[in-house]
């Protein structure tokens, strides 16, 4: 038995126990399951890579960061809650298996190979974390430690990405023939950036394109980089530091982890650490490991968890509440907060007081942008990613709920000085973006509840009507379908407020309007 | 950090196999009782001396008569179960359940053959079966540790033991593991099948097996005069409170497989036989394809009622092909009534 064995000592399967479908059967063998440990600890042949995965959180709160927390929150029955403070902040006691997001979401990111940034004020465990994904994805830490790029602000783009070897250089009589000495960190499937926003802007440049197309660029050569799953780190979440991050690479990252605080009460955990003389990185089970083969996998299984109808209609709900804005242009289609923000131009000078809208309760007023493809794309493969962890096949209301605070943490631009902001309770909300959006999804959903959206959505009927092809639609079922988007439109256009939600319902209407006017067209001259 | 073999003979244990045994590896069984010790914080080394010397060392002992050259490994697997048993409170002074340690001071030191042929899974399976024994209210784990001890000489390896000692928790009262209990049962030689259940495996056997409430192997004249008769055959639950399984009354359903009782607070399957009767738990409510119990009249079971009178109270009943549960008045306990049949044929 080695020293390190206490510490790597891995959670039995299952790790997420569910009720046994079917009648129950009471296996005679279970009687010798008990408090006293009878197989060998080891790995288990077959293990499902969801189980591994958890195991490997598991692993990780229990011995590797001591990250007592439960922020992303699951109940399958009604939580208990208990109310503190002036502000009447609720503490809930979670029903089901709940998580930390310090730990699960630079573990999700592993599994789904994208870009996190963990922030949070120096000593908090950032880079830790971060060399324990890279030790999870197969790298040894001598590996780790070479590959680690750390911002600071002599980093030129040479040190970052190699340099050309002296004697091609010398003999070379065209740039085809320079021959580079790439950076060994480029061909690694976990990329560490440790104090990003300590790297130049000019450097940040040539980082970008590594992360953003996996290849890098020196003198005309291209190394072309496997993917890989990115751990970047800073003190300030805002983009600021020594340098200011260039808002391309920002809008790069996929999702954002706050090192949560140490909680004092576990502070002899941190003298056991000091006794032990024993790092968590250095004592990885070896069976919570994955392999390259294991990686690309879960990413290929992450893709193939279904995302039911019924929930993909609520973020679409949910983003389209963003984007409109009615002051911005008297185009419709230009009718968006990036036209204005396009122009340079000061939000108050728009009028954007004067469309009458219950700013208090218009979604889109507490936000200065939409969100971008990137965005939407980065949100549901973290959504799937969280019912992948869980085991689950199919995504969860509650996955895209605990999720998309986390992804779009950095993608929505919030606007302090909207009204909603100085509402009772709401002022924690500026600094707390995970609640704040959070918040902005529950309103989300109440208001999509309340126009019954479920049962009543003219725009999702006439879209699978459209769906299902033109194919043998005759004229007057064509005459038919237009006159039905018109009268919706000419019902909408008459005295109602214009929110953000009902602004691509209208475009998807011009759209189809579009769609079978011309189909139409086309009759007409077939049969002419 | 104390060093937990010390070159100072164990007291009591001067020349004993346990002792040399220590003695011979002293450096590594310091080191795991200090790394034990960082896991569990409470363990005592004069406690754990006491515990080796008192009931790990007779073990050894029974071990070192007949395998010497067993000794060490047996005392390696019984050191690192002791630490883990007694770092969670299952061993040693102040033990939270006495079940695993009278299994290791009154039943392993008789079973030192199969201690010497794999002394971690038969210390580690034998205690954890006699802890789940112990968890049972209506289970008597003493006398099930009382007929393993004496399946030893009956059996050859510790497969076969193991295996008997699987089929005698349910003859002792674990219903729940009927079904695969006879299926193990099956798989044993024949004279452990007759030490186990005191018939063989043939097709009287079959016939005696399909009915849950009729006693393997038993004749008519040893049924006795409530053969036939539906009588009361268990009481399971009772309030929680009191260490019962229901907060309020509970409820029945029932499905094709079998029978559950139920509040607001969760589900518990019933399960029972002519070796006795338990609950378990079964989720936060019972199965979709459940059907409630009907009320139970009592004048259409005024025979019952006046055979036993706690029944007169309105309740709830249910049943399968075999079983009849009722609940009755504001009782928490569900009644269990069956009728004890006598055996197809009688095995001598």
């Amino acid at each position: 038995m080695s020293d390190y064995s206490q510490f790597q000592q891995v959670s039995q399967a299952p790790t997420r126990p569910r009720e046994e479908e079917g009648p129950r059967r009471f296996d005679v063998a279970n009687l010798y399951r008990g408090p006293a440990g009878v197989e060998e600890a080891g790995p288990v042949e077959g293990l499902a890579l969801d189980e591994k995965l958890r195991q490997a959180y598991f692993w990780i709160t229990n011995h590797g960061i001591i990250s007592p927390f439960y922020d992303i929150e699951y109940n399958e029955s009604v939580a208990k809650s208990y109310t503190f403070g002036d502000q009447k902040v609720n503490l809930t006691l979670p029903s089901d298996q709940s998580y930390s997001s310090y730990v699960l979401l630079p573990l999700l990111n592993l599994a789904a190979r994208k870009r996190c940034l963990l922030v949070g004020g120096p000593g908090r465990g950032k880079t830790v974390i971060a060399i324990l994904m890279g030790v999870l994805g197969g790298y040894t830490l001598k590996e780790l430690k070479r590959g680690i790029q750390h911002g600071q602000p002599q980093m030129t783009i040479a040190d970052l990405l190699g340099n050309p070897l002296p004697s091609t250089l010398v003999s070379a009589q065209s740039m085809a023939d320079v021959k580079i000495a790439w950076r060994q960190w480029l061909g690694m499937r976990v990329k560490i950036i440790d104090e990003y926003n300590r790297i130049p802007t000019r450097t940040q440049s040539a980082l970008l394109t590594v992360m953003a197309d996996d290849y890098a660029e020196i003198y005309d050569q291209i190394y072309e980089c496997p993917e890989a799953a990115w751990y970047l780190t800073a003190n300030d979440d805002a983009g600021g530091g020594t340098y200011q991050v260039i808002e391309a690479l920002r809008d790069r990252i996929d999702v954002v982890v706050k090192a949560l605080h140490f909680n004092t009460r576990f502070l002899s955990d941190l003298v056991v650490r000091i006794e032990e003389g024993i790092k968590p990185e250095e004592v990885v089970p070896a069976e919570i490991i994955f392999t390259p083969a294991e990686l690309d996998k879960m990413t290929r299984d992450i893709r193939r968890v279904e995302f039911p109808a019924r929930l993909r209609r609520r973020l679409e709900f949910f983003s389209s509440n963003f984007e409109f804005y009615e002051p911005g242009a008297r185009q419709f289609e230009y009718m968006t907060k990036d036209t204005v923000k396009l122009a340079d131009l000061d939000w108050h000078s728009m009028g954007e007081s004067e469309t009458g809208k219950d700013a208090t309760a218009d979604l889109g007023s507490q936000t200065h942008n939409g969100l971008s493809v990137r965005a939407l794309m980065t949100s549901i493969f973290f959504v799937k990613a969280m019912a992948y962890f869980r085991g689950d096949a199919v995504v969860s209301f509650e996955d895209m709920r605990q999720m998309l605070p986390f992804v779009l943490h950095d993608k929505l631009v919030q606007n302090a000085d909207s009204p909603f902001f100085d509402q009772v309770g709401h002022g924690a909300l500026r600094a707390d973006r995970v609640s704040w959006i959070r918040n902005l999804f529950d309103a989300s959903c109440r208001e999509y509840d309340r126009l019954d959206l479920d049962r009543e959505d003219i725009v999702a009927t006439l879209g699978e009507q459209l769906e299902q092809g033109l194919e043998g639609v005759t004229e007057a079922e064509v005459r038919q379908r237009l006159v039905s988007i018109e009268r919706t439109l000419d019902k909408w256009s008459k005295g109602r407020k214009f929110y953000g939600h009902m602004y691509d319902d209208v475009l998807k209407l011009k759209y189809m309007h579009q769609r079978y006017t011309n189909y139409q067209r086309w009759l007409k001259w077939k049969t002419s | 950090m104390e060093d937990v073999v010390t070159t100072t003979p164990v007291e009591g244990a001067n020349e004993s196999a346990l002792a040399g045994a220590l003695e011979r590896d002293r450096e590594r069984y310091n080191g795991r009782f200090a790394l034990a010790r960082r896991k569990h914080r409470s363990l005592d080394g004069e406690h754990f001396l006491e515990h080796l010397r008192d009931v790990v060392g007779p073990i050894v002992e029974a071990v070192a008569d007949a395998h010497t050259e067993r000794v060490d490994a047996v005392t390696l697997a019984l050191y690192d179960l002791s630490l883990d048993l007694m770092g969670s409170g299952y061993l040693g002074r102040g033990a939270r359940n006495q079940a695993i340690p009278t299994l290791w001071q009154l039943v392993l030191p008789g079973l030192a053959a199969f201690m010497a042929e794999q002394p971690k899974r038969v210390a580690a399976s034998l205690s954890n079966a006699a802890y789940n024994l112990s968890l049972e209210p209506t289970v008597d784990e003493g006398a099930w540790m009382k007929d393993v001890a004496g399946l030893a000489t009956h059996c050859t390896n510790a497969d076969d033991l193991l295996a008997g000692a699987q089929v005698l928790a349910w003859r002792h009262g674990m219903a729940h593991y009927r079904s695969s209990a006879i299926g193990v049962w099956k798989e044993l030689s024949g004279p452990l099948q007759r030490v186990t259940l005191g018939l063989e495996v043939n097709l009287k056997s079959a016939l005696d097996l399909e009915n849950p409430w009729q006693r393997p192997g038993q004749s008519f004249e040893q049924a006795g005069e409530q053969a036939g008769r539906l009588q009361i055959v268990a009481r399971l639950g009772g309030f929680l409170g009191f260490g019962g399984a229901f907060m309020t009354p509970p409820s029945l359903a029932a499905t094709a497989d079998g029978l559950f009782a139920y509040d607001e607070h969760g589900c518990w399957s019933i399960h029972a036989d002519c070796f006795g009767a338990t609950l378990q738990p079964a989720g936060p409510r019972p199965p979709e394809d459940a059907h409630d119990g009907s009320t139970l009249d009592p004048k259409s079971w005024e025979h019952l009622i006046k055979a036993h009178p706690e029944l007169d109270a309105p309740g709830q009943v249910t049943a399968t092909d075999h079983t009849l549960a009722i609940v009755v008045g504001h009782s928490h306990k569900v009644i269990l009534l069956a009728e004890v049949a006598a055996s197809a044929g009688v095995e001598t």
